[in-house]
């Protein structure tokens, strides 16, 4: 009952011009990136850190956040309109939704993806709000167990990769290694930086972020010709009655698969969507509708898309740890504004953590308010080229970069972070693991020194914590498992086959 | 019964399938040759840190030094790069994803152009002041990357500049660059 009064305080501070403000941009950023193929809602917060590092903490953190349950929804309004997902985790939505649209229905599958998203993401702050005492457990935990947590972080996030478990080891480790140039955290001797000032405190979280993520991805989204967009035609908004109705369950359902989902490291929002998608085919009275327009392939997925969106961030703000390259990023967001996610968040700032999870109720709201009048304005900046975007995009990008450090370096940063992350990507190296190590990296270097400091430089202090061990079969479990049944399943592919 | 267009429509399918089988074959060469390469940068990385932390010292008075992490990474960083050069070596073309996305000869042309703007930009922003160098450097990339008229370029490109330096000094009090030239600096550039 504490976190629901904690919330109802935090619901009161949120409602401050700034604090909504923010909350508002964050949306309305959010929606614009969805809306824009090829150009994702991690990238769009690694644009956006020099931002928060002058905003302020709650207030930049709002606005991230916003982005990431904005896009959620952002990528729905193409792939209805356009039978494009602006994002990956709008895929399942192009199944029905464009159908609908065709049958001049768009309006009605946008707003029953509104109200969907809107649901969906209220159903995450609830989720969030009894998540929240998680964090005590997290109270107790020394170098040691932190240590633990970090590579438990890490082995979830390369195991679970689509990709090979060796690429994604790989990047983690990349980040590693560029996040440890600069001065070593525990003595302040100085590592990797050649005599060079500029290297001093390290090649600059925002810069190496917004390379790796929004160069890199600018770079990929201008390798082919970008045809004109000719958006289907929006009639009618309001749903049916029978719309409605036929949506009501699919979306509390979808809801719930989405926020479990989002727990999960990786947060595979696309994978929720279809989880949904499939449930409500299973369950519904009209399956053959199914792939022709049938509301409840909108409702599900949708609502799937922003409970995940939200849940997502339960690791992050009570252990804090991230789980996924948003979730990264946004730690970033933390660490740039002097705050520590977890235990302490709430024990030192409840304040701001539950200023900004009361925002997602908000910021939730706002989108449901923001979507309907806005269908049609989402439908005219659809058609604007998309190589004159890409073009501000990026200005915007090495503006940025620049008034960070107010030095034209961390623009050289961006750019040869950007050109790595493009060839990472071209070769098939995943670069969320990265993300986590680029923030991680220190953290982890802390805990582990600091633990190999109290045992006097034996390894024996992580085996003697029952919670550390407990941490570590799990990180060798989800590092194991994956490749182990791939194996099993190809063993009996080949004696099914002989 | 077959005409000749037919065999035309024939041997035109035939090409276009070779094309086609060519185009992924080259994919794959270039997916693969670029693992290689970057197996190789991250193995070189790894042996570097790996050095580096023997030099700066894996313990100091019996606790952890600064070298120990390093090292422990250039390793990890050197052992996964030997993995994968390994598995790109046994496994050559077969290991390549079918999804390779690989830029045609505009698409490139595009990137480099894109880097170039932006090395052009750090060169020049300290002599000729944020406003001029932005307004390069949008104008190349509206111009030569998007090809828009040269109109719509200089309206967008000078609105861009002006205006963002407008509102990150004035607004948010973001400090940008003046021009050190004399004369660009007397007009307020």
């Amino acid at each position: 009952m504490d976190s629901f009064a904690s919330l109802i305080s935090g619901l009161a501070s949120v409602f401050t011009v700034e604090h909504l403000l923010f909350a508002l941009v964050g949306c309305i950023l959010g929606m614009v990136v969805g809306i824009l193929p090829g150009f994702g809602p991690a990238a769009a917060l690694a644009l956006l850190l020099p931002v928060a590092a002058t905003a302020g903490p709650t207030s930049a953190i709002i606005m991230l956040a916003a982005i990431t349950y904005g896009a959620a929804y952002g990528g729905t309004i193409t792939a209805v309109l356009l039978n494009v997902p602006g994002e990956a985790n709008s895929v399942a939505t192009t199944l029905d939704g464009y159908q609908m649209a065709k049958q001049g229905r768009g309006g009605a599958a946008l707003t029953i993806a509104a109200i969907g998203s809107f649901v969906g993401g209220t159903i995450g702050v609830v989720g969030f709000v009894l998540a929240a005492p998680l964090s005590q457990f997290a109270l107790q935990f020394g170098p040691p167990e932190f240590f633990a947590l970090s590579i438990v972080a890490l082995t979830l996030v390369t195991g679970l990769s689509q990709t090979s478990a060796t690429k994604a080891l790989l990047s983690a480790a990349i980040g590693l290694a560029a996040a440890m140039v600069g001065f070593d955290p525990v003595e302040g001797s100085q590592r990797f930086t050649f005599g060079i000032p500029e290297l001093y405190d390290g090649f600059g979280l925002i810069a190496m972020i917004m390379g790796l993520f929004g160069v890199a991805e600018l770079l990929i989204s201008i390798e082919n010709r970008h045809r004109a967009l000719n958006p289907t035609k929006v009639t009618r908004i309001m749903p049916t009655k029978t719309d409605l109705r036929r949506s009501t369950v699919p979306i509390f359902r979808g809801s719930i698969i989405g926020f479990f989902m989002g727990l999960m490291p990786g947060a595979p929002g696309a994978a929720a969507a279809f989880a949904s998608y499939s449930t409500e085919r299973k369950m519904s009275k009209h399956p053959q509708e199914f792939g022709k327009g049938a509301v409840e392939g909108v409702a599900g997925p949708e609502s799937s898309n922003n409970a995940l969106a939200v849940s997502s961030m339960i690791p992050l703000f009570t252990l804090g740890i991230p789980t996924s390259a948003m979730t990264a990023i946004l730690l970033g967001a933390f660490t740039l504004n002097g705050l520590t996610p977890g235990p302490q968040l709430f024990q030192k700032t409840p304040d701001i953590a539950w200023t900004i999870i009361a925002s997602m109720l908000v910021g939730n709201l706002i989108l449901l308010i923001l979507n309907i009048p806005l269908v049609r304005i989402w439908v005219t900046v659809l058609k604007v080229p998309y190589p004159t975007l890409y073009a501000f995009v990026f200005a915007f990008m090495i503006l940025g970069a620049y008034s960070v450090s107010g030095s034209v370096f961390s623009v050289g940063v961006t750019l040869a972070f950007g050109v790595v992350g493009y060839f990472l990507r071209k070769a098939g190296v995943p670069l969320a693991p990265a993300a986590l190590t680029l923030v991680l990296g220190p953290i982890m270097e802390n805990s582990l020194r600091q633990a190999l400091s109290i045992s006097q430089g034996s390894l024996s202090i992580f085996f003697t914590s029952p919670i550390a061990l407990t941490l570590f079969a799990i990180g060798a479990l989800a590092l194991l498992l994956p490749p182990g049944i791939r194996t099993l399943k190809r063993l009996q592919m080949a004696r099914r086959s002989a | 019964m077959s005409g000749p267009t037919d065999s035309l429509d024939a041997r035109g399918e035939d090409a276009s399938s070779e094309l086609s089988e060519a185009e992924e074959h080259r994919k794959k060469v270039l997916y693969v040759a670029i693992n290689l390469v970057a197996a190789c940068v991250c193995l070189a990385l790894g042996i570097t840190m790996a050095s580096f932390g023997l030099v700066y010292g894996l313990t100091k008075s019996n606790m952890p030094g600064p070298g120990l992490y390093p090292f422990i990474v250039g390793l990890l960083l050197t052992l996964l790069s030997v993995f994968w050069l390994l598995d790109k070596k046994q496994r050559g073309l077969a290991s390549a994803d079918e999804d390779i996305t690989v830029p045609d000869r505009r698409g490139v042309t595009h990137i480099v152009l894109t880097l170039a703007a932006g090395v052009g930009f750090i060169v020049i922003l300290n002599t000729v002041g944020y406003q001029l160098t932005m307004l390069f450097y949008i104008g190349a990339l509206l111009k030569l990357v998007s090809h828009r008229n040269w109109f719509l370029t200089i309206v967008m490109a000078a609105a861009f500049s002006f205006g963002s330096y407008a509102i990150f000094v004035a607004l948010l009090g973001v400090p940008l660059p003046l021009a050190q030239i004399p004369f660009l600096n007397s007009l307020g550039l």
